[in-house]
């Protein structure tokens, strides 16, 4: 989370407080219809990023949601049969569940390489996945199945990162999936180049090549990485062209390149928060009685619940 | 083939022209092989694994093929040169510039006045690169080919391989890919070749390439070929662009393809994975085109070019891959330590072990069981036959003449008053085969209408029945549209899903072809054995020619590719939706849709009713004329042998009383000497071809519609 993001974080804080101790004299229905927007915007806000890991099928996206998982949980077959989302957090106890339209049931393991149990397999929407390793990590995994065509699920997340094969370097039907990506997610977007290590020095400097020159414009950095493995080698790729990261040497360029997207997130998320409170602040002026922090006549409720419940609505959206 | 002209030899004259005529259209034969397959399966490899000379088409890692590259085998003529490339012309080159082709044509069609930017981008950025490259040239070049006499890689670098891509590492003064951006296709003339048909292989650039203006040069060459080979690459087995690509081709004669899963050695385990990978697309394939049998082969162009490599170092091979030739049995354990790739018997062990086991052979298999059934399979066998039955025609007719002159023989020793006596029974022989020659050339016509009236019946049933069902199916669509629109549910929703009806005139199409060619058939069934049996009669006591196995070749199907042509049906749902929305009222856009469907498919329609007619007509025509070819080839001979006859007879009659003279009787000797050989010579022949035949009959297998 960035510093202007623990201030406004703060602010917000200290007005609920504020408004617990009563120091803003309303009607206590209004209050609290306040004081349950101002909560929820609070919480809107502290949410960590999705990062929705998406791309064709077998292009290592599973991998790649292993590798920032830390964990080989999720297991990985050449032939795309795991058509269901898996949503990687952080729990305090590791647990696995699998979420249908018949609610939320909790599985023993989720071992690797198992198949799921079959009862499971209608009406299956998605796994969730608590781990305690992600923690410290700052964001959660959406791990999707193969695209076909459109990228389910892009409502959801906040970054993405696009998987592709080095070795199948850039296609239509690919370039036609991230074209129909919202503008917002692809504003923070990487594309992960998998496989390398299937290529030598001067093959993957030409395959980069063809990303720039195809892709370039629609992501706001690609990384390669080998994806098999946690051995980055990314040395060949100082003096790159703009938009290609780079590891400092200690984190993986994938983990360094992501944490910059992440920061650019939360910076976002800030200036949309700090919009939303002068929002609030704005709207609620005319509605208390003036001057507005002493000020002793009852509030006109009714269209202050309205404001409230367009506050709450505007809140959903963020 | 190459007994054509030793034929030629032996049969009478009109034989003769007969024959000359099925090699004309031999010589036109060629199976035409297309590769296809999404950017970066490997195409390229694997044709130059397949032809076996692994360096013949440049390769690279990024997609690099940009022309259509069409690879002759055992067709170079004296004068041809071993490589020509053509350029895009003027024309060609402006269409492209101005976003041409099919995705234009059918957004133009549907959306006035739409722009697609992107294949401007593209457009302007080829342009610049070409000048870029050729500067002035640029416009010199235009609509000329370049030739060359001997073929290297260097040259096909030049001219069907991208280059770098980006202007910024362009070197200027690197040759590769100089001319890639306005060559359209090359031909390249190989020696050998894999197959025992005379093939071109056609090399493809990728689909789905970003690129779109290469994919539209590929889609256009799909058309023409016979056969299909689509690469799919091991660690994305047939993806949802492979299946999109496989249903472009859907209108195609669905029991020629073969598919060629590539690139399993980037497998992590490659025995288990491929076993998997191959499961999978069966299942899929089987699901996309159900009731058909398309073989499925696995396997590694790599492993099968590092075969054939002449390197003495080649690359060595990754853990993995080693680690499943030890598991195959293909190498030894122990090998795999020593310096195994040394020279020696090993080595070539090791060679054949690795071409075994890159696929290839059971490609080359799958592709001449296939190439039997394909068209030029079945005009091979249709020539095949005639020539057979010309041979054996010709050896009855020499049969016929020998024992004509050992009478002749014989009769040099009568007297003139017992050939006289001979010469009123060649007289009424002589009548009755000019009275059977007439009797045949009237019923050739006959048939010749009869067999029209019927194709001409066949086809306005076929367009018939097709027509009605597009209309069954625009109706419903019409039924559908008007109703979700009255429900208030948005347009898009609603689509289009043109494959449904595309697969319903498919069958309908396929199924009255086979009618139209059972029929013909059946008239020619009924139409050879009164010609036998009027030959029996001319030529009594030769063994009569064997009815021909009409039955056993099934006349093959035109190419469906018109159903394959694009139609607006085909558009992605953006562009529906933006059609929906100009539309008012529910009732016109049903209106509007169904006028849409017919119009559309009608012309699909059409074209699929004229390709069958010239294939019915073909086949009729080829079948009547060479039956009755044999036939008159086989009149002459006899008339022409009792017109000698005669006039020796005459000869004789007028020799008072007296004995031939000696040289005419050496004559005859030598003449019968001359006719045993060729006797000799055609029943050669003759079994000959009967191998020929045999070996081009299609494999047993139970046919499937």
């Amino acid at each position: 989370m960035t510093e202007a993001m623990q201030i406004l974080v703060g602010l917000i804080a200290d007005a609920r407080s504020k408004l617990k101790r009563a120091e803003i004299r309303t009607g206590a229905e209004a209050r609290d219809t306040l004081d349950a927007a101002l909560e929820k915007l609070q919480r809107a806000l502290h949410r960590n990023p999705v990062v929705l890991v998406a791309g064709e099928s077998n292009s290592g996206k599973t991998s790649v949601a292993n590798l920032l998982s830390g964990l080989d949980v999720l297991p990985s077959a050449v032939i795309a049969n795991t058509a269901v989302p898996v949503h990687l957090k952080h729990g305090v106890v590791p647990s696995v569940a699998a979420v249908t339209n018949r609610g939320r049931i909790p599985l023993a393991t989720l071992a690797v390489n198992e198949p799921l149990p079959k009862f499971l397999y209608s009406g299956l929407e998605r796994i969730h996945v608590d781990l305690p390793s992600m923690r410290n990590a700052g964001f959660e995994i959406l791990d999707t199945p193969g695209c076909h065509g459109q990228v389910e699920l892009c409502e959801e997340a906040d970054i993405l990162l696009w998987c592709s094969v080095a070795a199948r370097p850039w296609t239509e039907s690919e370039r036609r999936a991230v074209s129909a990506l919202p503008a917002r997610l692809r504003e923070r977007s990487l594309l992960v180049i998998t496989h390398k290590d299937m290529l030598s020095q001067s093959e993957g400097e030409r395959v980069l090549d063809r990303y720039n020159e195809f892709a370039g414009e629609l992501f706001s950095g690609i990384v390669m990485i080998d994806a098999a493995t946690r051995g980055f080698d990314t040395d060949w790729l100082l003096d790159k062209p703009a938009g290609v990261r780079i590891g400092d040497g200690h984190r993986s360029a994938l983990e360094s390149s992501l944490d910059e997207l992440i920061d650019e997130y939360w910076d976002h998320r800030a200036v949309t928060g700090r919009r939303l409170c002068r929002h609030i602040a704005r709207s609620i002026k005319p509605l208390l009685p003036a001057p507005a922090i002493s000020g002793k006549s009852a509030p006109v409720l009714d269209p202050f619940a309205t404001l409230m419940s367009n506050i709450a609505g505007r809140l959903k959206t963020v | 083939m190459q007994l054509a002209p030793r034929l030629a030899k032996v049969v009478e004259p009109s034989g003769q022209s007969l024959v000359e005529e099925a090699g004309r259209l031999l010589e036109r034969q060629v199976c035409r092989i297309a590769v296809i397959g999404q950017i970066k399966s490997g195409k390229s490899s694997f044709i130059n694994a397949c032809v076996q000379i692994p360096d013949l088409l440049p390769t690279d890692v990024t997609p690099w093929t940009t022309a259509v590259t069409h690879l002759h085998f055992v067709q170079r003529r004296q004068d041809d040169p071993a490589a020509v490339f053509h350029f895009f012309n003027e024309e060609e080159w402006q269409r492209i510039a101005e976003g041409g082709g099919l995705l234009r044509e059918l957004t133009e069609r549907l959306v006035p006045g739409f722009e697609p930017d992107l294949l401007r981008q593209q457009i302007n950025s080829l342009r610049h690169r070409a000048a870029n490259r050729l500067g002035p040239q640029l416009q010199e070049l235009m609509g000329q080919c370049h030739s060359y006499d001997s073929l290297s890689s260097d040259v096909l670098l030049r001219y069907v391989c991208s280059g770098e891509l980006s202007s910024k590492s362009l070197n200027p003064d690197s040759d590769v890919g100089r001319f890639s951006d306005i060559t359209r296709a090359a031909d390249v003339h190989c020696p050998g070749g894999p197959f025992a048909f005379p093939s071109t292989i056609i090399d493809t650039p990728g689909t789905n390439d970003p690129f779109l203006l290469r994919d539209e040069i590929t889609r256009r060459s799909l058309e023409s070929a016979d056969l299909y080979i689509v690469v799919l690459t091991a660690r994305q087995p047939l993806s949802d662009a492979d299946v999109a690509l496989l249903r472009i081709l859907r209108g195609l004669h669905k029991e020629r393809f073969v598919v060629f899963i590539n690139r399993i050695d980037d497998l992590t385990d490659i025995s288990q994975d491929q076993r998997e990978v191959r499961e999978y697309v069966e299942q899929r394939i089987s699901r996309e085109f159900p009731d058909s049998r398309i073989p499925v082969i696995t396997g590694s162009a790599r492993w099968a070019n590092a075969a054939l490599s002449s390197d003495r170092n080649p690359q060595p091979f990754d853990r993995r891959s080693l680690a499943y030739f030890v598991e195959t049995g293909l190498m030894r354990r122990e090998d795999l330590v020593r310096t195994a790739q040394a020279d020696g018997p090993q080595r070539s062990d090791l060679k054949e072990a690795l071409l075994q086991a890159s696929g290839v052979p059971a490609v080359y298999k799958a592709i001449n069981d296939l190439m039997a059934e394909s068209r030029s399979g079945h005009v091979l066998r249709q020539v095949a036959q005639c020539y057979a039955e010309l041979a054996r025609a010709s050896e009855n007719t020499i049969q016929g003449e020998l024992s004509e002159l050992r009478d002749m023989q014989a009769a040099a020793h009568t007297t003139a008053q017992q050939a006289g006596a001979q010469l009123p029974r060649l007289d009424a022989e002589l009548r009755q085969l000019g009275e059977v020659a007439g009797i045949i050339e009237t019923s050739a016509k006959s048939i010749d209408e009869q067999m029209r009236e019927i194709v001409y019946e066949e086809i306005s049933r076929m367009r018939h029945v097709l027509s009605a069902e597009v209309e069954r199916y625009a109706a419903d669509e019409r039924h559908v549209l008007t109703d979700t629109l009255r429900r208030g549910r948005g347009p898009s929703e609603w689509r289009c899903e043109a494959d449904t009806l595309r697969r319903r005139l498919a069958q309908i199409f396929t199924e009255g072809f086979h009618q139209s060619a059972h029929r013909l058939v059946d008239l020619q069934t009924r139409v050879s054995p009164e010609l036998h049996q009027l030959m029996s009669m001319i030529v009594p006591g030769s063994n009569p020619p064997r009815e021909p196995d009409v039955r056993g070749f099934p006349m093959p199907q035109p190419n469906l590719s018109s159903l394959s042509t694009a139609v607006v049906l085909d558009l992605d749902t953006p562009w529906w939706s933006a059609y929906l929305l100009r539309q008012p009222s529910p009732e016109q856009r049903g209106d509007e849709v169904y006028e849409l469907i017919t119009t559309e498919f009608g012309n699909v329609i059409e074209d699929l009713i004229g390709k069958a007619e010239m294939s019915l007509m073909g086949y009729g025509a080829n079948m009547t004329k060479w039956s009755f070819g044999i036939c008159n080839s086989i009149i002459e001979a006899l008339r022409r042998r009792r017109e000698d006859l005669r006039a020796a007879y005459d000869g004789l009659a007028g020799e008072a009383g007296g004995t031939a003279a000696p040289e005419s009787v050496e004559r005859r000797d030598r003449d019968i000497a001359e006719l045993r050989a060729r006797l000799g010579e055609s029943a050669t022949i003759g079994g000959r071809l009967e191998e020929i035949l045999s070996e081009l009959s299609p494999p047993a297998r139970t046919r499937t519609n």
